[in-house]
């Protein structure tokens, strides 16, 4: 998943540095928008903006955790 | 009366009335607290050497610092310059050396620079009296009054955030300073924070509006009884979304509004009157007259700027009308509706850029043949700048060094998000740029 997502990002947000730990620091509103927008519709996810917080979106294993967390929350409300 | 005038009085009228928050809302500053600042700065300024007249170029940021030193300018007559926060050196430099020695007329206030059609960076002179005008047009088109906490979350260098300080100190509102709009969370803080202590109100680009809905309609529904007015503009709102806000915020004014740096602010519609008419402006503000010449949008009023930096026809008067960009219709009912623009500018989410600007710069790059900057849709921010590169032989495109690189030279908002490696790039029979092959 976390090559998946490193492959989406990629092409959505050139100049940011997905291999950082800082990677909320490194975007601006667009960015993070662009990251919930991506994640939601590849995964099939509702986030809203209770979730875009510094600790979700800290670097990419925070997102392959917090994709992770929505699918199973999903796959309970089922 | 300049703004800093009423900000003067009000210190004095209103002493413990807030006129900043900030801080989430841990810090608040009241009117009389704030005057003292600004009569502090005034003081320190002078010792540096600063008098009326001088232009001072500062990195702006949605701080009361940065408000402090913005009215210490005004009260001592220094012609204030707010640039991008992110501005690199480099260009800083260039602005500052283009107002080193530059005179201006007598009442000229503000230096705001915007995106010019060439690429290059035009530095629009506003006067005293202009700010004055626009802050009478915005108070009473859209209703400022004295309960009002507005939430500023934008660029303050940016004319949609730069406009809005004025009627808040006219009428002696309240503003609650955001950084931006990356933490969406901080919005809704900023509404917690005011239920209970006024009204609030703010100004987002269409593209805010579109995110706050997608991820947190409903949330902002909840929030419909203490929201006074939302303004939006900079660039086209869908009618869609204008629809969308209208049903979560039934009770609330919600603008679009026709502004700029050069004409100031023109013409607003509440859309929020069960029509929601796609790309209309509403009518001309008191002290704004508009026409159409061709259906080219012609403005002139006591809101518009002197003119440009450097320009033979700068004077204290202004130029007699201001022919935008813009093209315009009118309905029966006076209302204006803007149907296109005249020149390439390409419009991210109400910020403007010009793709020769980034052509330029990638032109110099070695390895790079041609080049072309076109915009292509986005689904928040309407547009988004993309590159065709056309590389010599035996080079290829690597789309993050180039980015980086840009990066390093323009302004985050102006460096092209999608990069595409091409064989030629269209051109008209004289060598031109053909931009209209590439509109989509």
């Amino acid at each position: 998943m976390k090559q998946k997502i490193y492959k989406l990002l990629e092409d959505q947000l050139p100049l940011v540095d997905l291999d950082s730990d800082r990677l909320y620091d490194d975007l601006d509103s667009l960015g993070v928008t662009t990251i919930l927008m991506t994640l939601s519709e590849e995964f099939d996810i509702e986030l809203d903006t209770r979730d875009a917080t510094p600790k979700n979106l800290q670097n990419l294993d925070a997102l392959v955790c917090l994709v992770e967390k929505k699918l199973a929350a999903k796959g309970e409300n089922r | 009366m300049r703004i800093v005038d009423y900000l003067q009085q009000h210190a004095q009228n209103l002493p413990d009335k807030v006129f900043i928050y900030q801080q989430a809302g841990r810090e608040q500053i009241t009117y009389s607290d704030f005057w003292k600042s600004v009569l502090q700065k005034a003081g320190e300024l002078k010792d540096h050497g600063w008098t009326r007249g001088q232009v001072l170029c500062v990195r702006a940021s949605q701080t009361s610092d940065y408000l402090v030193l913005y009215f210490a300018c005004q009260y001592l007559g220094i012609v204030i310059a707010p640039l991008e926060h992110d501005l690199p050196a480099n260009k800083m430099a260039s602005v500052e050396a283009q107002v080193k020695e530059v005179c201006l007329p007598e009442g000229a206030s503000d230096i705001l620079f915007t995106t010019g059609t060439t690429g290059a960076s035009k530095g629009v002179v506003l006067s005293d009296r202009s700010l004055v005008a626009d802050a009478v047009n915005l108070a009473e088109a859209m209703g400022f009054h004295r309960d009002i906490i507005f939430i500023l979350n934008g660029p303050i260098n940016h004319f949609g955030n730069h406009s809005k300080v004025l009627p808040i100190v006219r009428e002696g509102a309240s503003l609650y300073l955001m950084e931006s709009m990356k933490n969406l969370e901080d919005f809704f803080k900023a509404l917690d924070f005011i239920r209970g202590k006024g009204r609030a109100a703010t100004f987002l680009v269409p593209a805010s509006i579109r995110m706050l809905m997608q991820f947190s309609g409903e949330r902002l529904h909840t929030y419909c009884d203490i929201i006074e007015f939302f303004e939006t503009g900079a660039a086209p709102i869908a009618q869609s979304d204008m629809q969308e806000l209208s049903r979560l915020l039934p009770d609330s004014r919600l603008f679009n509004t026709y502004a700029s740096s050069e004409t100031g602010v023109v013409c607003t519609y509440n859309f929020n009157d069960g029509n929601q008419f796609p790309s209309c402006v509403g009518r001309p503000m008191k002290l704004a007259h508009v026409e159409l010449r061709d259906g080219v949008v012609v403005c002139h009023g006591e809101a518009q700027m002197m003119g440009y930096l450097g320009d033979e026809n700068l004077s204290a008067d202004g130029p007699a009308e201001i022919i935008t960009s813009d093209m315009g219709r009118w309905d029966d009912q006076g209302r204006l509706y803007l149907i296109g623009r005249t020149n390439d500018i390409i419009n991210v989410g109400g910020l403007k850029v010009a793709p020769a600007e980034v052509e330029e710069l990638v032109l110099a790059v070695e390895g790079v043949a041609d080049c072309i900057c076109i915009p292509v849709r986005h689904p928040l921010m309407g547009f988004v700048p993309k590159l065709l590169v056309v590389m010599a032989e035996g080079y290829t495109l690597n789309k993050k060094t180039l980015a980086l690189y840009l990066k390093q030279k323009l302004e985050s908002y102006k460096v092209p998000v999608q990069y595409e490696q091409v064989d030629h790039i269209e051109r008209t029979y004289n060598g031109k740029l053909n931009r209209k092959a590439y509109v989509s």
